[in-house]
């Protein structure tokens, strides 16, 4: 039933004869307003997105810490992946679903715990912070010598500098429209995941280009990033590698709260670990 | 497909944004205004606890989201917009009902048509006009309204019928609500 006036203004009079009664008070929150605006003000700032993808950063570097000291372990276990292991050659247009290319492990590094040249009160924290870091860079490196040496044959790879090449202002304003065409398209994508909500059961993510520009850099624009949808029924976990992921790409303004937080959707077919 | 120059991946963040206010600005301006935000989002729908941690997210997304906030003349309206969009988020979020496009629309029309509607200085208002008010018209006001009983109970308390403690009720809350916007100088005095 439709509220009236009338119905307003008598909760109205409820709610202040309430607080004239005593019964409950408008709070005084001055001194935590400007607690919480001293202590976080990096948080706040910016849109809704830009929240969303510091937070997806905070994650991300939890995960690669959890990952590097794992990794930095001596003789540890093989660590399980949450893919199904398919061996062999990458074939284009393969749908099979979350696979893993075969590759020789490379040699763990010796701990480096020991390393005597660390900062004064460097803390086991700080040791593994400066680890993940580079291991992201070193996962970037290894990314790239990929390209360059054109081990991915046979697939054709839309690249992030095609999606993020144009000054993103507003929603799809400005958006070329080679870009604007790529909707609806299969194309296959490099690069890594930032975990949006979740670290296992993983449903969507974020996908970019640089992990470094994530957590130490600037981090990308709304168009240098793509969030990846998976098929409700085949999650996936974490992955520190870089991936290949094909499926189809949808061009759109996600809107959340009245904010973009995306426009580029890549609904995928598969994702293949490249380790 | 125009190249765009692209930053050092590294570079240092450019702030292009003003100096912020100054925090006694701040306060002075979270205290003027949050008692307004408080009971407009209670007459929203937010519980008392709903609405303390809203209160703090609005003046937070105020003052980060539009760094030049505490300039504005009048920035009542732009923070009960800023707090109904939290609400609404927030019980979307929680997935409990929202409330209704209908109900937020006559609480607006409250608010544009009583610029007091939700300020502090209502209160000692309505508080000098309830004095004004029979000791029975006052009681019945205080048992309905505030203790929530059902009008029903009020008149058998006050031995009167249904529909005589709803034509008590409204009478009185018509003689308040005009004392409260004489008292308020919104209409001149008879």
């Amino acid at each position: 039933m439709k509220p009236t006036s009338s119905d307003v203004h008598d909760r109205h009079l409820s709610l202040t004869l309430e607080e004239l009664a005593g019964r409950v008070n408008a709070p005084d929150r001055v001194d935590a307003i400007l607690r919480r605006l001293a202590a976080a003000p990096a948080t706040h700032r910016g849109s809704p997105g830009r929240v969303r993808w510091l937070a997806a950063a905070a994650m991300l570097l939890g995960v690669g810490i959890t990952v590097t000291v794992a990794l930095s372990r001596p003789h540890a276990p093989a660590r399980e992946s949450a893919f199904a292991a398919v061996p062999g050659e990458l074939s284009p247009g393969e749908t099979a679903p979350i696979a893993v290319m075969q590759e020789p492990a490379p040699k763990p590094k010796p701990p480096t715990n020991q390393t005597p040249d660390h900062p004064k009160g460097t803390t086991p924290a700080d040791l593994a912070a400066v680890r993940s870091a580079e291991k992201m860079l070193e996962q970037e490196q290894k990314l790239m010598a990929r390209l360059r040496e054109g081990k991915l044959p046979g697939v054709e790879l839309l690249r992030f500098e095609t999606l993020a090449e144009w000054k993103y202002s507003k929603g799809l304003e400005g958006m070329p429209a080679p870009v604007k065409g790529l909707d609806g398209q299969k194309v296959a994508m490099l690069g890594f995941m930032l975990p949006i909500d979740e670290v296992k059961d993983i449903r969507h993510f974020l996908l970019v280009q640089s992990l470094w520009s994530c957590c130490y850099g600037t981090p990308p624009d709304v168009n240098g990033i793509v969030r990846v949808e998976l098929p409700r029924d085949r999650p996936t976990d974490y992955s520190f590698e870089p991936l290949l992921i094909t499926g189809t790409l949808r061009v759109g303004a996600t809107v959340e709260d009245g904010y973009v937080v995306d426009i580029y959707q890549l609904h995928a077919d598969s994702i293949v670990v490249l380790q | 497909m125009t190249s765009v120059p692209k930053a050092p991946r590294n570079a240092p963040m450019e702030s292009p944004q003003p100096d912020p206010p100054a925090a006694s600005d701040l306060a002075t301006l979270i205290r003027t205004h949050q008692g307004m935000v408080w009971r407009y989002l209670r007459l929203c729908g937010a519980d008392v606890h709903e609405a303390d941690d809203l209160l703090q997210d609005t003046f937070l997304a105020f003052f980060t989201r539009h760094p030049q906030s505490a300039e504005l003349a009048c920035p009542a309206a732009f923070l009960r917009g800023i707090a109904r969009h939290l609400l609404l988020a927030s019980r979307r979020r929680a997935r409990r009902a929202p409330p209704t496009a209908d109900w937020l629309a006559a609480v607006d029309q409250l608010a544009a048509a009583d610029p007091h509607a939700f300020l502090d200085t209502r209160l000692p208002a309505l508080q000098d006009c309830l004095g004004r008010l029979s000791d029975r018209a006052r009681q019945a006001l205080e048992w309905h309204h505030v203790e929530g009983v059902p009008r029903r109970e009020v008149g058998a308390r006050l031995g009167l019928g249904d529909e005589g403690a709803k034509s008590l009720l409204e009478r009185t809350r018509d003689l308040l609500r005009d004392c409260v916007r004489r008292r308020l100088g919104l209409e001149s005095q008879p």
